[in-house]
């Protein structure tokens, strides 16, 4: 079965934001709300014992979403490929979804016609054309792979089998981004 | 030989909506574009170009429906794979932002009060040529200053300088001065090209020192590069005072001192020059380490003509240790001393014969000389061992507050990979007193290890696509005796002509070799050469503007740059520009200078004009040898100009001779290159160019499997002759050098030097001996530091630095992005944990750093990054949300160059002012500065005005400028 994901390897992330700003143009997203945020992680110790690594920070696409569990309306949705969505059409606005979510990578934005939820698409529009998404495409560290983590010539499996892998904290919805970091301790998102 | 041409063999920039198809989805517009503005377009283009916004030149792509810029993606045929920064995702928001002026506008109330009216172009270039003309024939044609920025191109800079040298101006504040020309008037003059800005063979090196570098600060590709070469193997060594994005990839990180980087660089020489794996034989056949050097006369490289009455000026003796004899480097490649032809850059002896295996000696006996003709003489070799040896790593330890362990491992990792390391070096190194100097040690350092031109080290100079480069520009007219008269007349007047007649001489701080004491020296004069112009540099240039020292600048022309931000002391800049009879400023945006000008003529954004592109500022192969199209998005807004054509058409008021037609004929020219170009990297003209998108030429190293300087292909004279290119030394070209036969103020006279033009690198340096701080790389303690200002510690007890750079920005620009300015709000000050505990400083608190010059507002961002004690602002800050009445958009509040005096000393060669100093740091009570954007919200003034929006404003009374204050409902 097809479960699409992303891998990032934080070794190669140089914590530049082009994530952030590449996905606001692909996805139109308004002033304030980012899909993709980029978290400055450390640096740890004491000047000069120090590591650091920077942490993008989008919808993790688990695998037992809380965000579609909690949605009223059937508007979050799983598909079948794993990648989480919202439905704007069924969408109310309730934000239920965005307090179930343990990440915060889920935004209520105020700015489109109708109060929505906004997150990251995995740039499902790109998918279904056969492409990848915007920030794994244009990542200046090429820390970004995408692909089908059942498929073990994806580049989202040789990325999780030649690094120490990581994940968001589970709380029992599986998130399904892995986090390759080799040099540096794991910090997790704090 | 390879050429690379683009896989997708683009045919022209227009109508391949066939690609869009192929490489775009549906194309959304970008953030509020206005709704259904591109729904359905029926006109699609996706146009490959490169990107400006930093020195790094990525090669893109722009959708563009129905005539407006919708989309930016990464070209992954070329140098940066596909990749794109935040900034290229911006570029949209520049085009249309509601800030860009699009229209000639001439102030019509005070100065800075923003108040501007539309006029026609026809009526600006009159009042522009009438009011210049009127400033030229009162006060001198010297007393108009002229101005361009950086990351600007430098086929615009070529433009500019032309335009201005021709009509007699000298002053500039100058761009590369501030970083860059250090090294590159240094290496020009060392051995005749650049490297330290230049190629690095990251790709098959094993060992990389980044030096005050940021993987992300331009260029960001580079750190693909660099992570390969980590890969395979190579280590990575960071030299920065800051636990930077570089420091936190590095294998090793040195957090060393601000400042204090030559006692490292002088511990690194010093184990080269003791270490087995030293290249002496590239020292003995390739520099000018045998030669004697005249220490108690002249003080130049010894030549027969010293030495004896009716010697040869041409003939530099040293010691053949094979037949224990004197011999003689001819120098006389010119054949004008009697020496040259087959002899010229031998080895000959007394009876003025070649001698083939001559092995001429690095040393003389002990070290102490050796005697000739009754005088004593030493080598360079000798005078720079002396010098280096006490520079131990226990006295770069205690100099750079470092650990000698890393030191060592430091140095032994440079020096086990040799030839196969590398270096690549930020411009934060260079913003100092001795720029000249560092760039001169780090010369060496890459030299004596053997890294110039070696598999993994250094590319030496450039090696452009074609065989001509921008410089041509203005090389080949001069050559063909079009220079004006009145650009003669001010370079044979020059000492009377320019601003820094009077610079230099000032007291500094150098460690003495032996002791390592620092002992207080006057400063050379070196007369401040500004990389092919006449002289100028910020300093002296605001004096001439604010104080009329030493001459009045009455008249003004600025292309694209914007001192206030970037130059130390922006007060006093702010006052010259008051001072000024008329100020033509030329920009895409409304800027604080741009407030203080007269009339302002509306530049085209680089995505709406053609260029001929390269990557700037030091990337490897093949970056460093390819040449891209930048082509237009579309045509310029309203009635935006490209800087170059303003260039050219305002050259036919003033009556200049331009030489060449317009862009477009020295674009033809630069594609086609010489004959001798092989023909695959020759374009017939521009539009075969743009058809082709790049052309990538070839390492001759790597073709003729030996270094450049072997082959003859250092030499820009086409004689082919092994050895460096050395015609750039003396007094030449026109700029504003000390001149020997001047007197310094203490009475000496400097005696005059013959041409030092011999093929030969020098480590121990004539030129830097006239020009630049001494003949070798002396340690300068920076002028304002905890050492050297033990007075002023007391009231300011902290460090204070600015070199860092954020990827947000690149310099001033930016500020007024929405997308930028969200990933980055607020000018950010980094300070350490513990000493913001000791401060009551908490995360994101306002606060004031304050020096004894001045003082600014910056958010607090507590982190490890950083030493206790030292304390990091973000450079180039200014508030486009406020008004101009309002401290002209805010340049005052947050930008950290105005807490640094401009009186000297500076670097003699370049004029490089120093950009660091101490501090104290205290809460800002009242909280950010008045009427900034505060959120994301504040920033909706910016989001890009639409089609019809733009079509409805033609700016009759000026731009007008989005306010906070405004939009908040304030004035």
């Amino acid at each position: 079965m097809t479960r699409y994901t992303m891998a990032i390897d934080l070794d190669s992330c140089i914590g530049c934001h082009s994530c952030a700003v590449v996905c606001k143009q692909e996805n139109n997203v308004g002033l304030g709300t980012f899909y993709s945020k980029v978290l400055t992680i450390g640096p740890s110790g004491s000047y000069p014992d120090l590591e650091m690594y920077y942490l993008p920070v989008a919808c993790q696409h688990c695998e037992n979403p809380q965000c579609v569990s909690v949605c009223p309306t059937g508007a979050s949705y799983k598909r079948e490929d794993g990648i989480v969505l919202v439905d704007h059409a069924k969408c109310v606005g309730c934000q239920y979804c965005v307090m179930a979510c343990p990440y915060g990578v889920r935004t209520y934005d105020e700015s489109k016609d109708k109060g929505v939820i906004e997150k990251c698409t995995l740039c499902a529009h790109l998918v279904d054309d056969g492409k990848t998404p915007a920030c794994v495409r244009h990542c200046p560290g090429q820390a970004r792979f995408f692909g089908d983590a059942d498929d073990p010539e994806s580049d989202v499996s040789k990325m999780i089998a030649r690094k120490q892998t990581h994940k968001l904290t589970d709380v029992g919805n599986k998130p399904s981004v892995t986090f390759g970091l080799d040099k540096c301790e794991w910090k997790g998102g704090e | 030989m390879s050429l690379k041409l683009s896989r997708r063999d683009f045919v022209k920039a227009s109508a391949v909506a066939s690609a869009s198809a192929m490489l775009l989805g549906a194309a959304p517009a970008y953030a509020d574009d206005a709704p259904g503005a591109t729904a359905g377009a029926d006109d699609v283009k996706v146009i490959p170009s490169a990107c400006r916004q930093c020195y790094g030149r990525c090669a893109l792509f722009g959708t563009v429906e129905n005539g407006r810029l919708t989309k930016i993606e990464g070209n992954p045929d070329l140098f940066s794979e596909g990749t794109l920064c935040g900034r290229a995702f911006a570029i949209p928001q520049e085009l249309y932002n509601p800030t860009r002026v699009r229209y000639p506008q001439r102030r019509v109330g005070e100065k800075g009060s923003g108040q501007w009216k539309r006029i026609t172009w026809e009526e600006a270039y009159q009042e522009a040529a009438e009011q210049f003309t009127k400033i030229g024939e009162e006060y001198g044609w010297h007393t108009i200053a002229h101005q361009y920025g950086t990351g600007r191109d430098m086929l615009q800079f070529q433009a500019i300088n032309k335009l201005w040298l021709e009509l007699g101006s000298t002053a500039t504040f100058g761009v590369g001065n501030l970083c860059w020309v250090g090294s590159y008037f240094t290496s020009q003059r060392l051995y005749g090209d650049e490297t330290q800005y230049t190629g690095w063979d990251g790709n098959n090196t094993d060992a990389i020192i980044i030096w005050c570098r940021q993987e992300r600060s331009r260029g960001y590709y580079d750190w693909l590069t660099v992570k390969r070469a980590q890969e395979r193997g190579a280590k990575v060594v960071c030299v920065d005072p800051r636990f930077t994005c570089t420091a936190s990839k590095a294998d090793l990180w040195l957090p060393i001192r601000p400042g204090s980087d030559m006692a490292l660089v002088l511990a690194f020489i010093n184990e080269i020059m003791h270490s087995e794996k030293c290249a002496t034989d590239f020292a003995r056949q390739y520099t000018n380490a045998p030669f004697f050097i005249d220490e108690e006369g002249t003080g130049y490289q010894l030549r027969q003509s010293m030495m004896r009455e009716g010697g040869n000026v041409e003939l530099y003796p040293a010691w053949d240790e094979a037949h224990d004899q004197l011999i003689y480097w001819s120098g006389d490649w010119q054949n004008t001393a009697g020496v040259g032809g087959p002899r010229a850059f031998q080895w000959l002896n007394e009876a003025g014969e070649i001698v083939p295996d001559a092995v001429p000696a690095l040393t003389t006996p002990d070290g102490k000389g050796r005697e000739i003709d009754g005088k004593t003489y030493r080598t360079s070799w000798d005078i720079l061992l002396e010098h280096v040896t006490p520079w131990t790593v226990e006295r770069a330890a205690e100099f750079c507050e470092l650990p000698e362990d890393k030191i060592r491992e430091a140095i032994a990792i440079y020096i086990d990979a040799s030839p196969h390391a590398c270096f690549t070096r930020g411009q934060k190194v260079e913003f100092s007193i001795n720029t000249s100097g560092i760039s001169q040690a780090f010369t060496i350092m890459m030299a004596l290890a053997g890294n110039f031109d070696s598999k993994g080290g250094q590319n030496i100079g450039r090696e452009p696509a074609t065989g001509y480069d921008s410089f041509m520009f203005d090389v080949v007219p001069n050559k063909e005796g079009r220079m004006g008269a009145r650009r003669k007349q001010t370079a044979m007047n020059i000492k009377k002509l320019s601003v820094c007649q009077n610079t230099g001489y000032q007291p500094i701080l150098q460690a003495d070799d032996a002791t390592g004491e620092l002992r207080e020296v006057t400063q050379n004069s070196g007369g401040q050469v500004i990389y092919g112009q006449q002289g100028g540099f910020g300093a002296v240039t605001t004096k001439a503007m604010a104080k009329g020292e030493p001459f009045q600048i009455h008249g003004y022309w600025q292309q694209t740059s914007e001192p206030i931000l970037s130059i130390e002391g922006g007060k006093e800049i702010i006052e010259g520009f008051k001072n000024l009879d008329f100020f033509v400023n030329v920009d895409i945006f409304m800027t604080p200078s741009g407030e203080l000008a007269d009339i302002i003529l509306p530049a085209a954004h680089p995505n709406e004009v053609d260029r001929v592109e390269w990557a700037h500022s030091g990337h490897g192969y093949p970056t460093s040898h390819t040449y891209l199209i930048r082509q237009p998005f579309h045509a310029p807004l309203g009635e935006a100009k490209d800087d170059m054509d303003i260039c050219f058409e305002f050259a036919k008021y003033m009556d200049v001779d331009m030489y060449w037609k317009d862009k477009y004929e020295f674009f033809d020219y630069m594609v086609k290159g010489p004959e001798t170009l092989p023909p695959q990297l020759s374009c017939a003209n521009f539009e075969e160019f743009r058809n082709r998108i790049s052309v990538t030429g070839v390492e001759m190293a790597t073709v003729r499997n030996a270094p450049k300087y072997e082959t003859g292909f250092m030499r820009k004279t086409s004689d082919f002759r092994p050895g460096f290119n050395t015609m750039y030394r003396g007094n030449k070209m026109g700029s504003v050098y000390r001149f020997p036969g001047t007197t310094t103020p203490d009475g000496k006279v400097i005696p005059a030097h013959p041409q030092s033009d011999n093929g030969k690198m020098e480590l121990w340096s004539e030129d830097l001996l006239l020009y630049g701080n001494g003949p070798l790389p002396m340690y300068i303690e920076p002028p304002i530091t905890k050492v050297s200002r033990t007075d002023l510690t007391e009231e300011y007890p902290y460090t204070l630095i600015t070199g860092g750079r954020s990827h947000a920005f690149f310099h001033t620009e930016y500020r007024n992005s929405p997308w930028m300015r969200e990933v980055h709000m607020f000018p950010t000050m980094d300070i350490n944990p513990a000493t913001a505990a000791e401060l009551g400083i908490e995360q994101d608190d306002w606060c004031w750093i304050e020096t004894y010059v001045d003082r600014i507002r910056q958010r607090a961002n507590l982190t490890e990054a950083i030493k206790p004690d030292t304390i990091h602002v973000e450079h180039d800050w200014w508030f486009p949300e406020r008004a101009a009445t309002d401290d002209l958009h805010g340049a005052l509040d947050a930008n950290c160059n105005i807490l640094f005096e401009n009186n000297g000393p500076y670097d003699p060669a370049v004029g490089t002012d120093n950009f660091g100093g101490l501090c104290k740091v205290y809460k800002a009570e009242e909280g950010a500065p008045d009427n900034i954007c505060m959120t994301a919200e504040d920033l909706r003034i910016f989001l890009p005005l639409t089609r019809e929006q733009l079509a409805q404003d033609g700016q009759d009374d000026g731009v007008a400028m989005p306010t906070v204050a405004a939009a908040k409902g304030g004035k």
